[in-house]
């Protein structure tokens, strides 16, 4: 118990954290709220508490791509809560004395058994992190060094430090001034600190007591207020954040009314939806992202940290007009973020996969883009002539439309047109009806669904790209015409399915096409061939293809978790045996073509598509099976050009079967 | 119909192509019509222009001459087409339709209170009517439109129109330059690439790729380029690679071309290349690979090693010379 000038000054010192702690959240709730209409992210309460209690108390966040670090952040957030009891007994021990939480039972024992086991985890703990982000200096914490560099670690790390030991300190002090070893029984690391203080004299032990206590207090209370200023703010938006993730596929888009919309995209800070606003704030600058980063490990100027921590810095500079509802300062390109960034992103999702608080960055990503390249008129000029061939011929390359199915010529496939009815319409896409590599491709799946004897047919003439390249390149009113153009024509035919060899029309027209009124049921072609090889429609003779690996594209892995269709058919049809590169499944490695970058030039850093070859090679596998043209196109470009011809061989799923058949 | 007017233009020193097929197709029109075709020509330096212009068929030359007139200004070109228009009373006014009418030939017809046929593909004459061709949706359609007004305003497409020689006077008049207020001064013109033959405007491009194994072994590539008086291009992967630059780029991320001939040596031709050059006239491939996308696709293929079969082109291609 303290005495009334004590407890006077000890209320002033709480009312005043408190204070100051709220006015600091009260300001960035606000800006989070200011933030545009975002989609309904309430749906299935009880889903999303559950998910959000059973990821955060088990740490999974923190510790599934971080294992080490993640265990050291375990102990610190138990550390958090353990003490939270702790606190409250040391608080109101100011007037109470000898107050307990819990009573004087074996629950408080047992809870204060676990405070000094985290008490002693915590030092660990934050001793651990200190010598990584200060000794070791991982690339994920601390580059870019200019944005990487603040204090603010070395100042938590030291609060978490000094806490744990003022408390024990503390407890220790108590036990020998009052006899305290019943109370201290469950307790044997504070009885392991009693020799530290033995031997002062009661006075002093007295003195040094209170000074540990009061010591301990204010740091809690210091603590409280520097959270909302620092990224520690994620102790409070993090969870939040978790619970409000999203439901849909990863990076899947928004759509964009232009019947409603005056301006398109985020030109200024004030542009985004309040989750993205929400996004900012619970941002840990871990760095998680960026270690996965394709852009970033290819030494471009794109760090998905960067920009989450440059757009917090820019709306916190810019709160006042923000919540005084006047006029942004100045847009966010050049100063906070720059076209080189925003250009780099290949929209493949590890940044989201990874990300422990479930920071959805390529939405925030592309509504930049989209800005630039409807609002500002600002983008890599090469986009001009995918752009041009998906207006005038619906294709990127702006091939004649009208020989959109010359490649069928002298095969047998059926046209929707001719049919009317079909189980199966296939969606060819573009790659498969113009790019040679494509069309080796669509007649090796032909080749598959003739032997199957699997009732489909095209669309031919009538198809039109599914819109992806222009979505990811942020313009929104080019893809909107494709989009509408195609559901259109599906409207007119009878099917069952849509099948597509492509990952990027699979998830358009699966995920993003439903904003058009356009709900299918849709099925990549890596999931027919193994439904067909499974079922025994088709038989195969495993060839040799030397050791196999297959390399998952970010549209179907990431984004539509089919990661075992392709393994199983691979399997079947190889006799020398399956391999997995280091980066595979949900961390697999962007082959650099999406998000549009298949249309723009890669002039920054190392090419992404010689970093996957080389993972290919140096897993001892002699082919790369793949799932997709655009990753066809980069892995043979990439083989190419880093002179492994003898050594590596790309093909698609589809082709490798279609050998296997003969 | 009584006077054809037709607005050339020069680059550099010399008067385009386009401008000889549109003075070319002017003849024609006029010796059906019984009209005159009188040419302008603008610049800064352009009595020679004359005769060649008198070859290819205008009774009259009208010479528009001022050392102020070597850049292109719009305020000042349109007032001296519009002026040469009204003093050669011409009922047509035919241009070429390059980048530069496409800004002056909108200017002039405002000026003139008329409208304007731009990039046509081909012309009708029938009495007073003029019927133009104009392709649309990137030459799927044609659509015939009659061209309104009391003077005709046309731009043809360049490449459409053939210029053949059809010899007639070529009398020089020369012009007074009205004096013209501009708010517009061309400060400077820059151009990328230097000297060499920017490989947008070749007519002839030898292109390499990686088969050519080295940058040093592109003088291979140069020497067929430059016996054809072509231009030298590139692939992506070249220019990546540094061993050319990338102004030599062509493809979807580099320059569109449509030569009458270009060379394919040692490349395998991915639609991304394909994208920049399908509208090549004539594609002639050299490939070692048989199964090359670009063997198949090219109008005449040589497989075999580049190393051999490029000197020995060269070396035939120097004969003809």
């Amino acid at each position: 118990m303290l005495g009334i000038v004590g407890q006077i000054i000890l209320l002033l010192c709480i009312a005043a954290a408190i204070a100051f702690f709220s006015l600091e959240v009260r300001k960035r709730y606000r800006l989070v709220k200011s933030g545009l209409k975002d989609v309904n992210r309430l749906d299935n309460p009880v889903g999303r508490l559950t998910y959000v209690v059973g990821k955060v108390m088990s740490q999974l966040c923190s510790i599934k791509d971080r294992p080490v670090a993640g265990i050291m952040h375990a102990f610190i957030f138990y550390g958090f809560v353990f003490f939270s009891v702790a606190t409250i007994n040391h608080v109101v021990g100011a007037w109470v004395p000898g107050f307990s939480f819990f009573g004087k039972n074996i629950v408080n024992d047992i809870w204060f058994l676990g405070v000094d086991i985290v008490a002693i985890l915590c030092i660990v703990g934050s001793v651990y992190m200190g010598i990584r982000r200060f000794a070791v200096k991982p690339d994920g914490i601390t580059k870019p060094v200019e944005i990487s560099k603040s204090p603010q670690s070395a100042i938590v790390l030291s609060f978490i430090f000094g806490l744990m030991v003022t408390y024990l300190l503390n407890q220790a002090a108590e036990i020998i001034l009052h006899d305290g070893q019943s109370f201290a029984a469950w307790m044997p690391f504070t009885r392991a600190t009693v020799p530290l203080l033995q031997g002062m004299s009661h006075s002093s032990l007295e003195i040094a007591n209170a000074v540990f206590w009061w010591a301990h207090i204010l740091m809690v209370l210091g603590f409280l207020v520097f959270i909302p200023h620092s990224k520690h703010f994620h102790l409070i938006a993090g969870p939040i954040n978790i619970f409000l993730r999203t439901h849909e596929p990863i990076g899947t888009l928004q759509k964009i009314d232009f019947e409603q919309v005056e301006e398109f995209g985020a030109t200024n800070i004030n542009q985004f939806q309040w989750k993205n606003n929400l996004d900012f704030f619970s941002c840990v600058d871990c760095g998680r992202c960026q270690d996965v980063c394709p852009a970033f490990q290819s030494d471009k100027a794109l760090s998905p940290k960067v920009v989450m921590m440059s757009l917090r810095k820019h709306m916190m500079h810019e709160s006042e007009n923000i919540l005084g509802g006047k006029d942004i300062s100045e847009p966010i390109m050049e100063k906070w973020l720059t076209q080189d960034e925003i250009w780099a992103c290949t929209t493949c999702g590890a940044c989201m996969e990874t990300c422990p608080v479930s920071n959805e960055h390529i939405p925030t990503i592309l509504e930049m883009r989209r800005a630039q390249m409807m609002m500002e008129n600002n983008f890599p000029q090469e986009l001009n002539a995918a752009f041009k061939g998906l207006e005038t011929n619906m294709n990127p390359w702006n091939m004649g439309s009208s020989t959109r199915a010359d490649w069928t010529d002298g095969l047998d496939i059926p046209l929707m047109s001719e049919k009317q009815e079909a189980e199966y319409l296939w969606f060819v896409g573009c790659s498969g009806s113009f790019d040679d590599r494509g069309k080796e491709i669509s007649k090796a799946f032909a080749k598959i669904l003739n032997a199957a004897g699997v009732d489909y047919a095209i669309l031919g003439m009538e198809e039109g790209c599914c819109g992806d390249p222009a979505r990811r390149a942020g313009n929104e009113y080019l893809f909107q015409m494709n989009a509408e153009q195609n559901v259109e024509v599906f409207k007119q035919y009878k099917f069952k399915k849509i099948v597509t060899c492509c990952p990027h029309g699979f998830h358009m027209i699966k995920n993003e096409y439903p904003q058009f009124e356009g709900h299918y049921e849709v099925i990549h072609h890596t999931q027919l061939i193994n439904e067909l090889v499974s079922s025994g429609k088709i038989k195969i003779n495993a060839n040799g293809h030397g050791k196999i690996t297959f390399h998952d594209s970010c549209y179907i892995g990431r984004y539509n978790q089919i990661y075992d269709e392709p393994r199983n058919v691979l399997k079947a049809a190889s006799k020398d045996g399956f391999v997995e590169m280091d980066r595979s499944h949900n961390k697999s490695f962007c082959c650099g073509a999406g998000g549009g970058r298949m249309f723009m030039e890669e002039t920054e850093g190392q090419r992404i598509n010689h970093i996957r070859v080389k993972d290919a090679e140096s897993c001892g596998a002699s082919t790369v099976g793949v799932a997709c043209p655009f990753c066809m196109s980069m892995f043979a470009d990439g083989i190419n050009e880093t002179g492994l011809e003898e050594k590596l061989t790309v093909k698609d799923i589809a082709q490798i079967v279609a050998e296997s058949i003969d | 119909m009584s006077t054809i007017l037709v607005v050339t233009e020069i680059q550099n020193g010399e008067l385009k192509k386009a401008s000889l097929e549109a003075v070319s197709q002017a003849r024609k029109i006029a010796n059906g019509a019984g009209a005159d075709v009188k040419a302008l020509v603008i610049g800064a330096s352009v009595a020679d222009k004359a005769s060649v212009l008198g070859e290819y068929g205008a009774d009259v030359v009208i010479t528009a001459e001022n050392a102020s007139l070597e850049q292109y200004n719009p305020d000042v070109y349109k007032s001296i087409v519009v002026k040469a228009v009204q003093d050669a009373s011409a009922d047509t006014v035919l241009f070429s339709a390059t980048a530069q009418t496409r800004d002056l030939a909108p200017r002039v017809a405002a000026a003139l209170g008329v409208t304007v046929a731009s990039d046509c593909v081909g012309i009708n004459v029938n009495g007073n009517d003029i019927v133009v061709e104009r392709s649309l949706y990137a030459g799927k359609v044609f659509t015939n439109a009659q061209v309104a007004g009391d003077v005709k305003v046309i731009s043809l497409r360049s490449g459409m129109f053939e210029a053949v020689k059809d010899a007639k006077a070529g009398s020089v008049e020369s012009m007074d330059v009205p004096a013209v207020e501009s708010k517009i001064t061309v400060k400077e013109v820059k151009k990328t690439g230097g000297d060499k033959l920017d490989v947008a405007d070749a007519d002839i491009i030898v292109t390499g790729g990686r088969g050519l194994r080295s940058a040093e072994n592109f003088n291979l590539v140069e020497e067929l380029a430059s016996t054809l008086g072509g231009a030298v291009g590139a692939t992506r992967a070249v220019v990546d690679a540094e061993w050319r630059p990338h102004d030599e780029q062509v493809g979807q991320t580099g320059k569109v071309v449509s030569p009458s001939l270009y060379f394919m040596i040692g490349a395998s031709g991915s639609i991304q290349h394909w994208a920049g050059m399908s509208g090549s006239k004539c594609i002639v491939a050299i490939n070692k690979d048989p199964e090359a996308p670009i063997v198949k696709r090219a109008d005449y293929s040589i497989v075999g090693d580049l190393f051999e079969v490029l000197p020995a082109v060269t070396e035939e291609m120097k004969k003809l010379k």
